[in-house]
């Protein structure tokens, strides 16, 4: 069996991964996407400690977790399509018309 | 007490209630206006004499109430009800009252009487706070209250220039005083560790606590600004531009004694250096303002110089050591300075708003109720015996020669010398000003056809002048203790009213005044008083004539009258100093300022800080992906915190 | 677990403690059903119904508190949330802010062809999960409750889908916003573990619940994934606090934001972010003070020097206030700092928040009142002879202005005042000589829009040639503008001059 160790270094990861996917694509698109590798990569070290730790209470958090991850996505499309649509644009350094 | 404590609250609500009412309600119907804050002003001063006789005289009455509680942390504000705050309450309440009145009669034709009456309920409002205030907080926010309701009051009549003007300044020279004040509270805060008034004292009293020259010296800031005392004094006289039961009630009886009052409270904790102190620029101001009064062809800023020489004479006599003596005489004079405003009022509105002196006389065959009430206010303040204004200011003069003649010091051989040459200055433009105005014949079209003020007008004159200026000091007469001309005086008013009438009016300083000039059986002092008065009237009255068209003094002796006229020409040194010293500063700031938006910055002058905000605000740059940055270096930051 | 724990818990369940946030839950709902019923979206009904539906919860809880303030501490649902006074105040702080955030919708969205109901509903929810917020006591619902708030936002900001800014403004803050609330969910997820982890002395077997994790903290200080974790979930609350360097997404968003919502995120998000900085720095973190109370004590020299730095050569006025903001939250984080030490310390940030929000709200109307049209482009030369043109709005722009500075006798002077005595009290003197800074530059910029708006008014008549575009005249102003307008400047005097009507019920 997997040690814990070794699902928090996925997760890890996966954490890494996410963050810097935001610090460095340009696409809104796949920013969006990194963020929610972000989420995903707590809620694997979530059901590890719960599964290892032997305590539930994450497990249950998880399914909260998925419930905002949806919530935010759903918000979040919205916002890029609509931004779209105004702008023609979905790429971040083109987005800075607020400023200074 | 507790029962006290409400009353003193319902007491200082009253007038916000009003001035509420009218800024809501009556911003555009003045009559109603009116009616709310004159009926506001009864209240107050029914409810003010309530408090004065269920005190009583009876030692010193404080409550307080919570101000802010969070937890432990409590500020207090409360009440100290004193012999001083009992005769200040009566004079805010009663003399606030008639001149409410009076100004019914005075403000007829003016087409913005909201915005007036509701400045006057601001006022009565602010000074019963500050008459009741029992820590220097609190007393510092009633006192710029009442410095905003005085310079809105002053500005009333916003569009002439020389109303706005005045307002800026009596603005800024009480910004320079009200800051010296402020540091003083805080010092004050600091090393006494409490703001209550009667804690201090009890510190020092009880040789807890020395007192500090410096603390005393920056209270006395605030009392220099607000009572027009030297260097300060430029204000009070340009003040005059506002309406003039504005001048009576707050430029004359009540608001520019609240600095003598505030030194007479804090008296506990001053040092013998800063009473000495007090003493030089009080006596000082009683010759000085009286030679400025005989240079004004105004009657207002006559008596504005009038006040001033008279505040001096507070100050004198809180210098002394006797602030009972200060009390009392700053009772009598708002009886009698009031009168003299009013009348003069009174005259400026049959007169069309002719304000010049020689333009008028003759006044007294078409205004005999003025007439006659100036006439007895002239000799009250002048201190013609057995006038109200005898008991008080003949006491500050024959007192400061009893200290020097008792060995206390040669300060007041000085301070008694210049007091009695203001003695004889009071005089000399008091009869001045009575025989131009009210003597001989009407020297203009709107003189002539002057007619006696209305009811509204004529009644506070009968009863500040007629009655009160001639007999408020009947009580204290010496060694009776109010039972003078076998106590038919006492039988005339309610016990308690004579109680008040001894105690209130600070009957223990007057008394301990007395006795040090009795000690020194000096008899010559009160007889070379009445001969300067005497004298002073007899040369005016042969000197200028009977209702002249133009001063004497000024026609025969130009060169004197204008060196009168431009009051030792502190007005000019202040004008050279904004002029050339201020503007100059502010012109290099400008050229700077222009400098450095062409140079370096945005604009500012404030150097680093606008050149680093520039600097910060070009670091949002608008792209998420820099901001992210600010989140990693956010995390790393932390975790230097977290790792150490 | 046996069956008398559950019990216990069952116990706990007071459904009747939630009554504030489920009304207004279901007031959320009865408008979206309204929606589908009058489909005319009659802005006027639901506003109706949004603002007399709040009153209404406001008066109820007002006569709740006849029976006594609530007092002591109470937690409820097995120790999922708890109560106490500053909760209490709380709720009554968000309601009040939430009617605000309402009225100003209304002129918001009266001159804009958007989607109307979805607004209040939104607002709704949001002022509901924002009381949930700052009652928890459990990570869970923590989370939960905050990205309730956080997604309702995302919402909010973008929600002028027909302006560029808005939606720009939407985007960068849910970049930000889902950014930052990883970084909390990753340091929970850590704390989670590490407490419950069976290897380590001491392990808690509920390591969500803040007294819980307390308890395991107290136990290892040290341990790096505690500091770890705790230092993920401060950065999330920073975000939400605005504290340098998580600051830097404010200007852009509260400008791109319609001033409503700029409002709401300025008083009530950040307003919850420190209540909740605090339950967590005194709670499950009271342990780690060590290094919470230099870190904090640094962010907040540099939240205040950043905000009122930048603001200074700022001319637009929605960045100014968002500016101004992120300063007032370092003053706030100062307060934070001392209520480490301080009991009292809580009620000072309290008092500040409810001055805060008198004034910004003033402030916030009155740029609401004269953006009829675009609203992210106000500069300040657009307030120039504001004085001449609407006094009223003048006025009550320079009430919340001046409130803000901390002039007296104006409540943010005794709200900075009594926040300045805790701090010195808990001898945090450096803060203190920095804030003392920070105010004295304040007033540089505050009241250069004062001057702009007032005093440009008394120059002479021929400097007004230069070209500033001209603000669209506001519509009149209706009766309920009026009201709201002097009831926030009357407000804002009588803290100042009358603290006590406050602190007397804010018995902390």
């Amino acid at each position: 069996m997997l040690s814990l160790n070794a699902f928090l270094l996925v997760s890890g990861l996966l954490f890494a991964i996410g963050f810097f996917g935001v610090l460095l694509r340009r696409n809104t698109l796949v920013i969006f996407m990194s963020l929610e590798l972000m989420l995903n990569a707590a809620i694997l070290a979530l059901v590890a400690f719960s599964r290892f730790n032997g305590i539930m209470d994450g497990n249950l958090f998880v399914f909260f977790i998925i419930t905002v991850a949806a919530a935010e996505i759903a918000v979040g499309l919205a916002i890029i399509v609509a931004l779209f649509r105004k702008r023609q644009t979905v790429m971040v350094e083109q987005l800075n018309s607020l400023r200074h | 007490m507790e029962g006290l404590s409400t009353l003193a609250t319902v007491l200082l609500l009253v007038p916000l209630a009003s001035a509420a009412v009218i800024t809501l309600f009556f911003r555009r119907s003045g009559k109603a206006a009116e009616w709310v804050s004159v009926v506001a002003a009864g209240i107050i001063m029914v409810l003010a004499f309530v408090l004065i006789f269920a005190w009583s005289g009876s030692g010193s009455l404080t409550a307080s109430i919570p101000w802010l509680v969070l937890g432990d942390f409590r500020i207090e504000m409360g009440f100290l009800f004193n012999a001083e705050a009992a005769t200040m309450l009566a004079v805010v309440g009663f003399i606030g009252f008639f001149i409410h009145l009076f100004s019914i009669g005075y403000m007829d034709d003016d087409p913005a009487q909201g915005r007036f009456f509701a400045g006057l309920s601001i006022f009565m409002f602010s000074m019963l706070g500050i008459v009741l205030a029992d820590n220097l907080f609190m007393l510092f926010i009633f006192w710029e209250l009442v410095g905003f309701s005085s310079y809105m009051l002053i500005a009333h009549y916003w569009d002439k220039d020389f109303a706005s003007a005045a307002s800026k300044k009596a603005f800024v020279v009480n910004r320079v005083g009200d800051f010296g004040f402020l540091i003083g509270i805080v010092w004050a805060y600091h090393y006494f560790g409490t703001a209550n008034i009667s804690e201090m004292s009890a510190l020092v009293a009880s040789g807890e606590k020395d007192v500090v020259t410096g603390i005393g010296l920056l209270l006395m800031c605030g009392f220099v600004g607000k009572s027009a005392q030297l260097p300060l004094q430029v204000w009070l006289t340009d003040a005059m531009a506002g309406p003039t039961p504005v001048s009576a009630l707050i430029h004359a009886a009540t608001m520019v004694a609240a600095g003598i009052y505030f030194m007479v409270r804090i008296f506990g904790i001053l040092s013998p250096f800063t009473l000495d102190w007090i003493l030089w620029s009080g006596a000082i101001m009683t010759t000085f303002a009286g030679i400025c009064a005989l240079g004004q062809d105004d009657i207002k800023k006559s008596l504005a110089y009038s006040t001033l020489a008279h505040l001096g004479y507070m100050a004198t006599a809180i210098g002394l050591g006797f602030p009972g003596l200060a009390i009392m005489h700053m009772a009598m004079h708002a009886c009698f300075k009031a009168t003299l405003f009013l009348c003069s009022g009174s005259v400026i509105h049959a007169c069309h708003h002719e304000q010049n002196m020689f333009k008028m006389g003759g006044l007294l065959r078409r205004m005999p109720i003025t007439g006659i009430a100036f006439l007895i206010a002239s000799l009250s303040i002048s201190a013609v015996p057995f006038t109200a204004g005898y008991y008080s200011k003949d006491t500050i003069i024959a007192s400061a020669w009893g200290l020097f003649a008792n060995g206390s010091g040669g300060e007041y051989l000085g301070a008694y010398i210049l007091t009695v040459l203001g003695a004889l200055f009071t005089a000399l433009y008091m009869g001045r000003m009575f025989f131009v105005v009210f003597l001989g014949k009407p020297n203009s079209e709107k003189a002539a056809k002057a007619r006696e003020s209305s009811v509204w007008m004529t009644l506070p004159l009968i009863v500040l002048g007629w009655v009160l200026s001639l007999g408020a000091g009947w009580f204290v007469q010496p060694g009776l203790d109010g039972s003078w001309l076998g106590g038919a005086m006492t039988s005339l008013l309610p016990t308690h009213a004579v109680e008040f009438m001894v105690q209130g009016f600070g009957n223990d300083g007057w008394k301990a005044a007395h006795a040090v000039y009795e000690a020194s059986g000096a008899g010559w002092v009160e007889w070379l008083n009445l001969a300067c008065v005497l004298a002073g009237f007899a040369f005016t009255f042969f000197y200028y004539g009977r209702g002249p068209s133009a001063d004497r003094l000024e026609v025969n002796h130009p060169a004197v009258f204008q060196a009168v006229e431009r009051h030792g020409w502190f007005d000019d040194l202040y004008d050279w100093y904004v002029a050339k010293v201020q503007q100059r500063f502010a012109d290099i700031l400008g050229f700077l300022d222009i400098f450095l938006i062409a140079g370096l910055l945005v604009r500012g002058a404030a150097g680093v800080a606008g050149l680093t905000g520039t600097l910060l605000r070009s670091l949002q740059v608008g792209s998420v992906h820099s901001y992210v940055y600010w989140f990693l270096i956010g995390i790393v930051f932390f975790w230097i915190f977290a790792a150490t | 677990m046996n069956l008398e724990a559950f019990q216990k818990i069952a116990a706990s369940n007071l459904w009747g403690n939630l009554l504030p946030e489920i009304y207004l839950v279901a007031l959320c709902l009865l408008l979206l059903v309204f929606e589908m019923v009058f489909r005319r979206q009659d802005l006027l009904l639901l506003f109706r119904v949004a603002l007399w539906g709040q009153v209404l919860l406001l008066v109820l809880m007002g006569l709740s508190y006849f029976g006594g303030f609530p007092s002591g501490r109470e937690e409820l649902f097995g120790g999922l949330l708890v109560q106490t006074p500053l909760t209490e105040t709380m709720r009554l702080f968000f309601l009040f802010g939430s009617l605000l955030v309402s009225y100003l919708g209304t002129r918001f969205l009266r001159a804009r062809n958007l989607a109307r109901t979805e607004f209040f509903a939104i607002t709704l929810l949001v002022t509901a999960a924002l009381m949930l917020l700052v009652q928890s006591n459990q990570f869970v619902l923590l989370f939960v409750a905050l990205e309730t708030v956080t997604v309702g936002f995302y919402v909010l900001v973008a929600y002028a889908r027909t302006s560029g800014y808005s939606l720009e403004a939407g985007l960068k803050y849910l970049i930000m916003g889902a950014l930052s609330s990883g970084l909390l969910l990753f340091g929970i997820v850590l704390l989670y573990g590490v407490a419950g982890s069976p290897d380590l002395a001491g392990a808690v077997g509920d390591p969500l619940h803040f007294p819980s994790l307390a308890q395991f903290i107290a136990a290892h200080p040290d341990n790096t994934l505690v500091l770890a974790g705790s230092l993920l979930v401060l950065s999330g609350i920073a975000f939400k606090v605005g504290a340098v360097p998580f600051q830097i997404w404010i200007p852009d968003v509260y400008q791109g934001a319609p001033t409503p919502v700029s409002a709401f995120l300025a008083v009530s998000s950040k307003a919850a972010g420190i209540i909740v900085l605090l339950t967590l720095v005194t709670g499950p973190f009271a342990a780690l003070s060590g290094w919470t109370i230099p870190l904090i004590s640094t962010v907040a020299v540099l939240t205040i020097l950043y905000g009122n730095l930048t603001a200074l050569p700022q001319r637009n006025v929605k960045r100014i206030m968002g500016l101004s903001g992120i300063a007032h939250a370092g003053y706030l984080l100062m307060g934070v700092v001392a209520a480490m030490t301080v009991d009292w310390a809580v009620g000072a940030i309290v008092f500040y928040l409810f001055t805060y929000l008198l004034a910004s709200f003033g402030v916030f109307g009155v740029m609401a009142l004269l953006s009829e049209g675009q609203d992210a482009d106000q500069e300040l030369d657009h307030y120039e002879d504001l004085a001449k043109r609407q006094p009223l709005l003048a006025a009550a722009l320079t009430v919340g202005l001046a409130s803000l500075a901390g002039i007296p006798p104006l409540g943010g002077f005794i709200g900075k005042l009594v926040l300045f005595i805790a701090a010195f009290q808990a001898g945090l003197y450096t803060l203190l000589a920095f804030s003392v800074v920070g105010v004295v530059l304040s007033i540089y910029y505050y009241f250069g829009w004062v001057r702009e708006a007032v005093f440009r008014v008394w120059r002479s008549a021929e400097g007004a040639g230069s070209a500033t575009p001209a603000l669209p005249e506001p519509r009149s102003l209706t009766g309920l503008d009026r009201t709201a307008l002097v009831g926030l400047s009357v407000l804002t005097l009588i803290l100042g001059v009358a603290p006590f009507v406050l602190t007397w019920f804010l018995q902390l």
